[in-house]
């Protein structure tokens, strides 16, 4: 436990220096601002449109963070030698990528904090906040959680790139899988088997996606929130042994 | 020879890098039958490219051999609990730039589970041994290649290890700095470690090795000790010169051993 | 020597293009305008809704505020030259990605009336209606549209009527309440349904007395005076 701490310290100190991380919270703090700007040309959905625009720029940020870094996050290990110091110590495979994982993520959790009360600050100060808000950045969190454990597992085999493309396209039609499930529907027998499949197995990032009911501060249960929490955790942990399974099997 | 004493015991280890597109099989290491005992130090010589890195992979689980087997301390490498006891450091050693002399060694030391104290303790001897007090400090990203070697030598011997292994222990580093460190291997030899180091230099292994093998193409070509080599009076370097030129395949990789 | 020309050159240079670059830029918007009208291009709502990867409501906004930008300036234009385009296909969509964007059920049912598409106009509110059945807002357009623009009379009183009906339940919509009341009684008037409007009136009197608000009832009161009707024959029964 101890070694997965001091691996994720590390990760975590390596990844908060980054300075994509200065830029983009940068670019999510203009965005929040410029959302105030354009709720004012919409005649009356002000506060519906800086609610819409503000999740939509902290999951915008929130995701690219956790796909860029999380991609190339064991390359650079690889890269720099530094996986040899590492992994020469009595540190297991799955010690390490855990770590890695664990520090990803602290980095994640600080940067979706700042986004996140730069926002309800800003809302506060509109008289536009609602409280559900806090719910749905409280499931983006858990899917990045889940992008990180597929970049994570991805970069276990591929290269740097292909990783990105790879968590990329999960992250695209994990979030338009209804279209999926509606091809299932009205299939012949093979595709709808093979399309139902599909839709089950791959993560369906639209259940941890309830931005666009919580902006009208519209009632939903919260059962349905905490089996969407533990889905993404689920899936999540999925993930993650996948990736152990490939590391440990891996050569440096 | 009891086996107890056997701190490395590779018998028939062989790495055999599968093809990939554009690029044949090709083999790092070819039936490597070596004993290291405890207490010894040992140097594998070998150009570029001959297989010593691949040795030292495999004997810390980093690889995994496709024939044959390696145990240390009597155990298996890719079990961790083997390798509380192993220090090592890589070949031209680039570490975490982000993080300070000092942090990068309590780092390490937090991989092997040592208490803040000895870690403390051990940090500071250390740097002194290696000359590093006064960069403990600065950001790895401002190190020279020799400020890294050092460091890295430092984070090595960071658990107080049984079995040393250093992999081009000597590049990087001026003339003062190879002398130093072959005063700290000394140093290590006395306090009874073993001691395995891979190098392409030869001045490097003749004064501090019992014993040194040579590598050629993966295959072990010579394997003695240093007088034992040099019997005819000629020098390390010429014996070297000699039996890589010759480049004979058939050559009987066990001669010389005791 | 050398290297001051060089840098006077580099300014120099720089500024040059820079100011061919303002003045094409400037000549193609000329030939943009000389082509006509701006276009209002609105893509094909399947496609969006299947790329839109769970950011449906910020493509909503991002589409309603084009929509604005395109279709609310022609508002203040000249009735005569005044010309939209895919107000039907626009609003579809954004309600589409959207279905809770109030104001492109009732700003853009304004648009669609003022258009001429008084149908449609119709057709739209009473969708959102049918998706928000307890706000009463809906059928308020609704009730407008109708009259304005279907002068549908009765199905405008309808909606007037049951909008009260919605507004009564909550104490902020009470002017909303008020509001419809008027309209549903004053159409009843102009339909020479004199009894009807005495009735939305006598419904509005009696009910802010139950939930003892004086104000609307005052105003109830006065409006029954001048349809003839004393208040306390109301009371009496």
């Amino acid at each position: 436990m101890r070694k997965i701490w001091d691996l994720a310290e590390n990760t975590f100190r390596e990844t908060i220096r980054d300075r994509v991380l200065n830029v983009s919270l940068l670019f999510a703090l203009a965005m929040l601002g410029a959302s105030v700007l354009l709720g004012t040309l919409s005649i009356g959905q002000d506060q519906k449109i800086v609610r819409d625009l503000g999740l939509a720029a902290i999951e915008f940020f929130g995701v690219a963070i956790a796909i860029f870094i999380g991609t190339s996050l064991l390359y650079r290990e690889l890269d720099q030698r530094t996986v040899f110091i590492v992994l020469a110590k009595p540190v297991a495979r799955h010690s390490f990528l855990l770590g890695k994982f664990c520090g990803l993520v602290a980095t994640l959790t600080v940067l979706l904090a700042l986004m996140t009360l730069a926002y309800v600050v800003l809302l506060l100060a509109l008289r536009a906040f609602e409280l559900p808000l806090l719910w749905a950045v409280a499931l983006l969190w858990v899917e990045l959680l889940l992008l990180v454990g597929l970049s994570l597992m991805f970069s276990t085999f591929a290269s740097p790139v292909l990783a990105l493309v790879y968590t990329f396209s999960l992250y695209l039609t994990g979030n338009n899988l209804d279209g999926l499930k509606a091809l299932a529907r009205n299939a012949r027998p093979l595709v709808k088997v093979l399309a139902e499949g599909a839709y089950y197995l791959l993560p369906n990032l639209g259940h941890l996606n309830i931005k666009n009911q919580v902006v009208y501060g519209a009632p939903f249960s919260l059962g349905q929130w905490g089996l969407a929490l533990a889905y993404g955790g689920c899936y999540t942990a999925f993930v993650l042994l996948l990736a152990v399974g490939i590391f440990a099997r891996r050569e440096f | 020879m009891d086996d107890n004493a056997l701190v490395v015991d590779a018998s028939d280890l062989t790495k055999i890098y599968p093809a990939q597109i554009g690029q044949p099989a090709k083999v790092g290491l070819s039936g490597l039958t070596l004993q290291v005992a405890r207490g010894e130090t040992f140097g594998l010589l070998g150009p570029n490219g001959a297989g010593k890195t691949t040795a030292q992979k495999l004997f810390l689980g980093l690889m995994r051999p496709t024939r044959g087997a390696v145990r240390i301390f009597g155990g298996r490498p890719e079990d961790p609990r083997v390798r509380t006891k192993i220090g090592f450091l890589p070949e031209n050693p680039y570490f975490y730039h982000y993080l300070t002399g000092a942090e990068f060694l309590r780092f390490c030391g937090g991989l092997f589970g040592l208490p803040a104290k000895v870690l403390a303790e051990r940090s500071a001897n250390l740097l002194q041994l290696v000359g590093m007090t006064g960069a403990q400090r600065v950001q790895l990203r401002k190190y020279s290649k020799g400020m890294l070697q050092r460091i890295g030598i430092a984070q090595a011997l960071i658990n107080d290890p049984d079995l040393v292994l250093l992999d081009e222990p000597m590049s990087g580093l001026d003339p003062v700095g190879r002398r130093e460190l072959r005063e700290i291997i000394l140093g290590l030899k006395r306090a009874g470690k073993t001691i395995f180091f891979n190098s392409h230099i030869l001045s490097d292994v003749e004064d501090v090795c019992d014993r040194v093998g040579i590598l050629l193409n993966g295959q072990l070509v010579a394997l003695g000790s240093v007088p034992e080599l040099l019997a005819g009076g000629q020098s390390l370097e010429d014996f070297f010169v000699k039996v890589v030129s010759a480049e004979r395949p058939g050559a009987d990789p066990r001669r010389g051993e005791r | 020597m050398f290297l001051r020309g060089a840098v006077l050159a580099g300014s120099f240079g720089s500024l040059l293009t820079l100011a061919a670059a303002a003045g094409l830029s400037g000549r193609l918007d000329r030939m943009h305008g000389a082509e006509g009208v701006a276009r209002y291009p609105v893509p094909r709502r399947e496609v969006i809704q299947a790329i839109a990867t769970g950011f449906d409501n910020l493509l909503a906004d991002s589409f309603w505020l084009q929509f604005l930008q395109y279709n609310g300036e022609k508002l203040t234009e000249d009735l005569a030259t005044r010309r939209y385009e895919h107000l039907w296909e626009g609003l579809t969509l954004i309600i589409g990605l959207d279905p809770h964007f109030r104001d492109a059920y009732l700003f853009g049912s304004w648009v669609l009336g003022d258009a001429g598409d008084g149908k449609r106009a119709a057709e739209l509110v009473a969708s959102g209606a049918r998706r928000h059945p307890t706000d009463p807002r809906y059928p308020f357009q609704l009730g407008f549209i109708e009259f304005l623009y279907r002068k549908d009379l009765p199905a405008a009183i309808q909606a007037f009527q049951h909008c009260a009906s919605l507004a009564a339940r909550r104490r902020e919509d009470h002017n909303l309440w008020l509001s419809a009341t008027r309209m549903a009684a004053g159409l009843s008037l102009r339909r020479n349904q004199r009894q009807t409007a005495i009735a939305i009136w006598r419904s509005l009197y009696q009910k802010s007395r139950e939930l003892g608000d004086d104000r609307m009832a005052q105003i109830a009161e006065r409006a029954l005076e001048r349809l003839g009707v004393n208040v306390m024959d109301i009371v009496k029964g």
